[in-house]
C-alpha cells in the first residue's frame, strides 16, 4: 500500500510569525524524497505541517487525491502518514514491548494483522526482538532510533516522515539506519526525509528539495542536486556571522 | 570573532517602568480620599495585604516552582505573633511585626527540609500537612492562643504618638506592596531569578552551572515566608479580632489559585490574581447566593481557555493589539566592547584512573584510565552505549563512579557536589540542550555565571550600584559570548524559540560564561548543518585558544579529526584505542566496531 502526497502552496507560522511559504512538493509512491537546508530553514515546520501539528494558512496537502490540510493529527495518522520527530520521543519508562503496542494505537488491523506488524519490525530491527522486555530509556542512542521507527512502522504508514534519524548516531549504526530506510523504500512505503547529513540523504533519495529561509529554493533529482551548488548556496545563504 | 557586538540600548524600558511606579503610587494616594467608604477602604487594605502573600507565594511557586498549599498558614503565623505581642505582652507594632516576619521565616525554613529531598508533588503534600498542623495548634494550644476565642483588641500601629487612622494603614500597606513588588522584581531581573527559574524547569542546567539547590531553595522560602509573616503582622491589626477560623485549609489554597490563575511565575500574575479573585467576587455580592456558582464558572473557564493565567493571557492579547512581530527598535544600536581577560587562561588537566562506574548490574564504565592534557582538545568517541556521556557525568559530578578517583589538576573531585565541581572552572554542555525555555537567550547565558556573581542579595534586591553594573556587564558578556557562538542576533528570543541546533551554541555561550578552564561538549555537532559543523570546529579551535582544556564526545569523525589532538575511543565502557586521530581512525578494531565500513578520506585525516 503505497501513496502519492502532494503539498501544494502551503503557508504555516507560529503566531504572528511566517515560517513557511508558498511551500509546493510533491512525494511520489514508492520513492524517497529528501528535504534538505540549514538549521531554521523550515523542514521541521513542514513535518509539522503534513502531520497537522501545525495547521497550515493557506495551501493544500493532499494525499493521493484527498485534502488532508488541518485535520486532527490522529486523523492523519489514520490516513496512512507516520512522523518520527526528532530526537527519539519514546515512552522511556516503557518496554520496547509497550513501546510498539502503543504505536498500534487506533489501528484497526486485527490480531493477525498486528502480529504480522511485529514479525516485519522485529525482521527489520533484530536487536528490538532481542530487548523487547528493556526499558526504552536503557537502550542505546542508535536502539531508540531503531524503536522510533519501528514505532512508527506498526500502524503500516503508506507514507513514513524521518526528522533528523541519523541525529546523535555512531557512524557504523548510521549506515544501518539508512539501509533500513531503503528497504522500506523497495517494500513500496513512501519516505520523506529530513537529514542533516546531506551528502548520505542524496546517496539514498531519489528526489530532493532545498529549503531556505521557508522557501522552497530549488528541487531535482538527488543525484543532480549532490553535483550541483544549489545546496551548498543555501547553506551558506542563511548562515550566521 | 572580535567583531563587535551590538544591542539596543534599555533606557526605555526603565523609563516606563519607573512611569508605573510613579502611577501605582498615584492611585495609592487617592484611593482613600476617593474611596469614600469605610467599607472600600478596608476592601482596599485587604486586597493590599492579599497581594502582599499572593507576591510572596508567586516568588517561591511560580518562580522557583516549589507549590506550597500552606501559605495561608504561614500567614497565621504571622498574624498571631503580631497579635499575641501587641495584646498580651505590650509590645509596640514595630517590633511585634519584625518578629512576625522572623518566625514566619524560621517556620519556611522549617518546611524547606523536607523539600531538598523530595519531589513537587510530595512537597506540596507536605505543606499541606503543616497547615493542617497550624491551624490544630491554634486550637489545641489554647494557652498561647486563646484557642476558638482568638485574639482580640489588636490595636492599630502607631507612629511617634500619633495611631494610623485606617487611611494611613492603607498606605503603609501599600507603600510595603509597592517596595515587596519593586525588590521582587529586582531579584528575579538578577541571578536569583535566572536561578530560581532554572530550579523550576531545569535542575541540572542549574547544578551545571555552579548553582547550590539547597541553598537557593531555602533562600525562596525564607523570603516568601518573611513576606507572607509581615502580611500576616498587617492582618492582624486590619482585622483587630483573629481567630482560628480565619486560616483554614480553603485559605491557603485559595492563594495558590490566585497565583496560578492570576498568572504564576509572571511578576504581575499576583497583581491581576488578587484583583480578578478578590475584588470580582465582592462586587458580585448582590447577586448573593449565584455568587459562587459563577465564581466556580469563572474558574473552571480560565483553566480551559488561559493556561498561562490572566497574566499570560492579557500579555498576547495586547501584544496582537498594538504590536507586528516583526518591528524593529527604532534606537540606534550601540557597540559593546569584547570582554577583558578572556585570553591566557590555564587549562585544567584531567587524570582519570580505575574509573569504575555500574547501573544496577550493567557496568557502564569498566576500569578507564584516561589523562587529558592541559589545553588540548580531546575527543571521546565510541558506539552509542559505550558510556561516553556517562564518562562526562562523572567529571562534572552529576554521577559518583563506584571505584577509582578522577583529579581536575591535583584536586581529587570524586564525591563533590556538581555545583562545586563548576565553581573549580568546569563547564558543560549536554546532548539533549538544557536551556530554560521561557528566559531569552542572553538570560540563560547569564545563568552560566551564576557563580561568578558577587553583588549580595540586599544589592541585588534594591538594585544597588554595584547589582546594576555587574548586570550590564554580565549581560554584555552574555550577548559577547552569544555573538562569539554565532548567535548575535537571536540574543533576546525566548530559547525555546531557537532552532535545535542554535540552542546547542547557546549552551556553549552559557558554559563561557562561567570562565571555564575546562569544557565538556557532549555532541556539540549533532543537528548541525555541514556549515554550522564548519563554524563549530572554528569555534572550538578559538575556545581552545583562549587556553580552555576542551573535552568532546562526538560522532562527526570529520570534525573530531579536524580539531582535536588526541582521541579515546571507548566500546563497552572500556577504551579500546586511544592516540591522535589519524591513527586511531585507521585502527581496524575502531573501523569494525565504531566506525562501518566508511573509513574518512585521507583528505579529512590530518597527516
Amino acid at each position: 500500500m503505497t501513496a502519492r502526497l502532494q503539498v501544494e502552496a502551503i503557508d504555516v507560522g507560529y503566531g504572528h510569525v511566517g515560517v513557511l511559504q508558498q511551500v509546493s512538493v510533491d512525494i511520489p509512491a514508492g520513492s524517497i524524497v529528501a528535504l534538505v537546508g540549514s538549521n531554521g530553514a523550515g523542514k521541521s515546520t513542514l513535518l509539522r505541517a503534513i502531520s497537522g501539528l501545525l495547521k497550515p494558512s493557506r495551501g493544500r496537502i493532499v494525499l493521493d487525491g484527498a485534502d488532508i490540510a488541518g485535520l486532527r493529527p490522529d486523523r492523519i495518522v489514520d490516513a496512512g502518514v507516520l512522523h518520527v520527530a526528532e530526537g527519539r520521543r519514546l515512552f522511556r519508562q516503557q518496554s520496547v514491548a509497550d513501546n510498539l503496542e502503543l504505536g498500534l494505537y487506533g489501528s484497526r488491523l486485527g490480531r493477525a494483522g498486528e502480529d504480522e506488524r511485529y514479525r516485519l519490525v522485529f525482521d527489520l530491527f533484530p536487536i528490538l526482538g532481542e530487548r523487547r522486555q528493556s526499558r526504552a530509556g536503557v537502550l542505546s542512542g542508535g536502539q531508540q532510533q531503531m524503536l522510533a521507527i519501528a514505532q512508527a512502522l506498526m500502524r503500516d504508514p503508506r507514507v513514513l516522515m524521518l526528522d533528523e534519524p541519523s541525529l546523535g548516531l555512531a557512524p557504523v549504526i548510521v549506515d544501518q539506519v539508512l539501509d533500513v530506510i531503503v528497504r522500506l523504500r523497495a517494500a513500496g512505503t513512501t519516505i520523506v526525509l529530513v537529514e542533516q547529513m546531506v551528502e548520505r540523504a542524496l546517496e539514498i533519495a531519489d528526489y530532493a528539495y532545498v529549503l531556505q529561509n521557508g522557501r522552497i529554493a530549488g528541487h531535482g533529482p538527488a543525484a543532480t542536486l549532490a553535483a550541483s551548488d544549489l545546496v551548498k548556496n543555501a547553506y551558506i545563504g542563511t548562515g550566521h556571522s | 570573532m572580535s567583531e563587535p557586538f551590538v544591542a539596543a540600548p534599555r533606557q526605555s524600558v526603565r523609563a516606563s517602568g519607573w512611569l508605573t511606579v510613579a502611577a501605582a503610587v498615584g492611585l495609592v494616594l487617592v484611593f482613600p480620599i476617593v474611596a469614600h467608604s469605610d467599607y472600600r477602604l478596608y476592601l482596599g487594605t485587604q486586597v493590599a495585604i492579599y497581594l502582599l502573600v499572593a507576591m510572596g507565594l508567586n516568588l517561591l511557586s511560580g518562580y522557583a516552582g516549589q507549590p506550597s498549599l500552606c501559605h495561608g498558614a504561614l500567614l497565621a503565623v504571622g498574624g498571631y505573633v503580631t497579635a499575641l505581642a501587641t495584646t498580651d505582652h505590650g509590645w509596640s507594632f514595630w517590633p511585634a511585626a519584625l518578629a512576625s516576619m522572623g518566625l514566619t521565616a524560621a517556620a519556611g525554613a522549617l518546611i524547606a527540609l523536607p523539600a531538598f529531598r523530595v519531589s513537587a508533588w510530595y512537597f506540596a503534600l507536605i505543606t499541606l500537612a503543616f497547615a493542617d498542623v497550624v491551624g490544630g495548634m491554634l486550637v489545641e494550644w489554647g494557652g498561647l492562643t486563646h484557642s476558638f476565642d482568638g485574639v482580640v483588641g489588636i490595636p492599630m500601629p502607631s507612629l511617634l504618638g500619633h495611631t494610623l487612622s485606617a487611611g494611613e494603614l492603607f498606605w503603609l500597606v501599600s507603600a510595603v506592596d509597592i517596595a515587596c513588588f519593586l525588590m521582587i522584581a529586582n531579584l528575579i531581573r538578577g541571578r536569583f531569578g535566572r536561578g530560581f527559574v532554572a530550579l523550576r524547569d531545569n535542575e541540572h542546567a542549574a547544578r551545571a552551572s555552579g548553582i547550590s539547590l539547597i541553598g537557593l531553595k531555602m533562600f525562596a522560602f525564607v523570603v516568601s515566608a518573611a513576606i507572607t509573616g509581615l502580611a500576616g503582622a498587617f492582618y492582624a491589626v486590619q482585622k483587630t479580632v483573629i481567630t482560628p477560623d480565619d486560616f483554614t485549609p480553603d485559605v491557603s489554597i485559595f492563594f495558590l489559585v490566585v497565583v496560578v490563575l492570576g498568572g504564576s511565575g509572571r511578576l504581575w500574575g499576583p497583581l491581576i490574581g488578587t484583583l480578578a479573585f478578590f475584588v470580582v467576587p465582592e462586587l458580585l455580592t448582590s447577586l448573593q447566593s449565584w455568587r459562587l456558582l459563577i465564581y466556580g464558572i469563572v474558574l473552571l473557564a480560565l483553566m480551559l481557555f488561559a493556561p498561562h493565567g490572566l497574566e499570560g493571557t492579557l500579555r498576547s492579547g495586547w501584544r496582537k493589539l498594538i504590536r507586528p512581530r516583526d518591528a524593529l527598535p527604532a534606537t540606534a544600536p550601540q557597540a559593546i566592547a569584547a570582554p577583558v581577560g578572556e585570553a591566557g587562561r590555564n587549562g585544567m588537566a584531567v587524570t582519570i584512573t580505575g574509573l569504575v562506574k555500574r547501573f544496577g548490574g550493567v557496568t557502564a564504565l569498566d576500569n578507564i584510565d584516561l589523562q587529558i592534557e592541559a589545553g588540548s582538545v580531546h575527543a571521546i568517541v565510541g558506539p552509542n552505549g559505550s558510556g561516553k556521556t556517562t564518562m562526562l557525568n562523572m567529571i562534572c559530578g552529576f554521577f559518583k563512579p563506584d571505584e577509582g578517583s578522577i583529579r581536575l589538576d591535583a584536586t581529587d573531585v570524586v564525591g563533590r557536589a556538581t555545583a562545586r565541581i563548576a565553581r573549580l572552572g568546569v563547564g558543560r554542555t549536554f546532548q539533549t540542550p538544557k536551556l530554560l525555555p521561557e528566559l531569552t537567550a542572553t538570560a540563560n547565558a547569564m545563568l552560566g555565571a551564576y557563580a561568578a556573581e558577587r553583588a549580595s542579595t540586599v544589592e541585588v534586591a534594591i538594585w544597588a550600584p554595584r547589582a546594576a553594573r555587574e548586570h550590564a556587564s554580565l549581560s554584555a558578556r552574555a550577548r559577547y559570548f552569544l555573538g562569539f557562538v554565532g548567535l548575535g542576533d537571536r540574543v533576546n528570543e525566548p530559547a525555546g524559540e531557537l532552532p535545535h541546533g542554535q540552542q546547542r551554541l547557546a549552551e556553549i555561550a552559557r558554559a563561557l560564561m562561567g570562565q571555564p578552564r575546562l569544557l565538556l561538549l557532549d555532541e556539540p555537532a549533532a543537528g548541525l548543518s555541514l556549515s554550522e559543523i564548519d563554524r563549530l570546529g572554528a569555534l572550538i579551535r578559538s575556545i581552545a585558544g583562549l587556553g580552555v582544556t576542551v573535552v568532546i564526545v562526538e560522532h562527526h569523525l570529520d570534525l573530531v579529526a579536524d580539531i582535536c589532538r588526541r582521541v579515546s575511543v571507548l566500546d563497552r565502557g572500556r577504551v579500546l584505542a586511544e592516540g591522535t586521530p589519524d591513527d586511531v581512525f585507521r585502527d581496524p578494531a575502531v573501523v569494525s566496531a565504531y566506525m562501518g565500513v566508511r573509513p574518512l578520506t585521507d583528505a579529512q585525516v590530518p597527516a
